[in-house]
């Protein structure tokens, strides 16, 4: 549970120096979105805390800096949040396996509509490999959720 | 009494519906698309980013700045002797082709005085260090020290000692963005050393090769033949080595042969550059 704003500005903070750290200087191309893996886990543990607006915002800030097309990431992170929100009502997860698996699909869906959103204005199509994203998002949610117990806001 | 009354007063008990909320930020998004992709205004807020953004790239840079430091401090003196010596190797063949080609140089200055063949222009060059690769996996990009301080613009070449790497793209206060010649966007005027054929190349983006599309089966190309730059465009300066010819596919359901280039120019592993001064016609 979040206590305030703060923690959660904080590990968005930190999500983003990741980003820029993985994408920019280690220039590896599997590693996830951290900013949107960081709201995925604030969702699950504290879903009371974020919306729909809240994804949003974050996505347009972070289109504005690392100079993408403004609203791809934001149109991105809001139908994260629908993909997260709607489905976790109907859903039945009952361990870190099965979360893991969830957050895998909810990541796939994320970049096909970045994909689609790239391809709109002639950008080149980056092969399969570019879903490996998914995969290791799945993968690092796994590992957190089993070296630090996960607790579910139901 | 008091709370029943309160709650009378509230308008709506339910706000709208997360898939309501779902279509309405995703109406704005593609609004917002749509209008950036238009008008580009989002050059002037990037403007703004990457000043914020390039002394957090430099403190994430200091750890490998300083692995790359400290290697190159301790290396091995005898592999920097037998370096020394095969550098001083490869200078006196580099002086001994210097010589020749001055003596060709100054000969084709004389033909082409002769000819009265003006010559248009002779260019400039700056250095630029690489500050890092754009990792979009949708474009070809990377980002260099250096923008609007040292009076660069948009279309300048860039360079490496081997070949064309790219063209600035966009230039900000103190860094500007390259795209590289394999990006999908990007198309370079060519000409076959060999035959003189003139050509345009375009960027494969998805591997590390460019083309050469929309040519007859007939055309005069082989394996191997160099492509440089033929200058026709006043952009690139004429002569520097854009790629070499790896592959050529004749699809005999298509009436023109696809060919496949590789470039010279050693696109990911530099980390200095040159960019290349605005052609200036005299």
């Amino acid at each position: 549970m979040i206590k305030n704003n703060k923690l959660l500005i904080a590990s968005l903070i930190v999500a983003a120096i990741v980003n820029l750290i993985s994408l920019c200087i280690l220039n590896i191309d599997f590693l996830p979105d951290f900013i949107l893996l960081t709201l995925l886990f604030w969702l699950f543990t504290s879903s009371n805390v974020l919306s729909i607006s809240i994804f949003w915002s974050v996505g347009l800030l972070t289109d504005i800096f690392l100079g993408d097309l403004l609203g791809q990431n934001a149109l991105t992170y809001a139908s994260c949040y629908f993909m997260a929100q709607f489905y976790k009502t109907k859903i039945m997860l009952t361990n870190n396996f099965q979360l893991s698996i969830y957050i895998f699909f909810i990541f796939l869906g994320a970049q096909i509509i970045m994909l689609f959103t790239n391809l709109m204005h002639e950008l080149r199509y980056p092969g399969l490999s570019y879903f490996l994203q998914s995969l290791s998002a799945g993968l690092i949610c796994y590992l957190w959720s089993t070296f630090r117990s996960f607790k579910f806001d139901h | 009494m008091t709370r029943s009354h309160h709650h009378s007063v509230k308008l709506f008990n339910k706000g709208p519906s997360l898939l309501f909320k779902l279509f309405l930020f995703t109406f704005i998004s593609i609004i917002l698309m749509g209008i950036d992709f238009r008008f580009h205004y989002l050059s002037d807020i990037r403007q703004f980013t990457n000043l914020w953004a390039k002394p957090v790239h430099a403190v994430l840079n200091f750890p490998f700045t300083m692995y790359d430091f400290t290697t190159q401090y301790f290396s091995n003196q005898s592999r920097l002797i037998q370096e020394n010596e095969k550098l001083r190797l490869d200078l006196d063949q580099l002086k001994a082709d210097l010589k020749r080609l001055d003596f060709i140089s100054q000969k084709n200055d004389q033909l082409k005085n002769l000819l009265e063949v003006k010559i248009a222009y002779k260019f400039k060059t700056q250095a630029v260090n690489i500050i890092y690769s754009r990792l979009d996996p949708f474009s070809q990009k990377i980002i260099i020290d250096g923008g609007q301080n040292r009076d660069f613009q948009p279309g300048q070449p860039v360079i490496d000692a081997l070949g064309l790497v790219g063209q600035i793209s966009s230039v900000f206060p103190e860094t500007s963005e390259v795209t590289l010649i394999i990006d999908k966007k990007m198309s370079v005027p060519v000409q076959i050393q060999r035959s003189g054929l003139r050509l345009i190349t375009s960027g494969d983006g998805q591997s590390e090769t460019i083309t050469l599309s929309f040519l007859p089966h007939s055309v005069d190309v082989v394996k191997g033949d160099i492509l440089k730059t033929s200058g026709i465009d006043n952009v690139y300066p004429e002569g520097i080595a854009v790629a070499e010819v790896l592959a050529i596919i004749h699809n005999p359901k298509s009436p023109f042969a696809k060919i496949a280039c590789k470039p010279i120019a050693a696109i990911r592993n530099f980390s200095h550059l040159l960019v290349v001064a605005p052609l200036k016609n005299d």
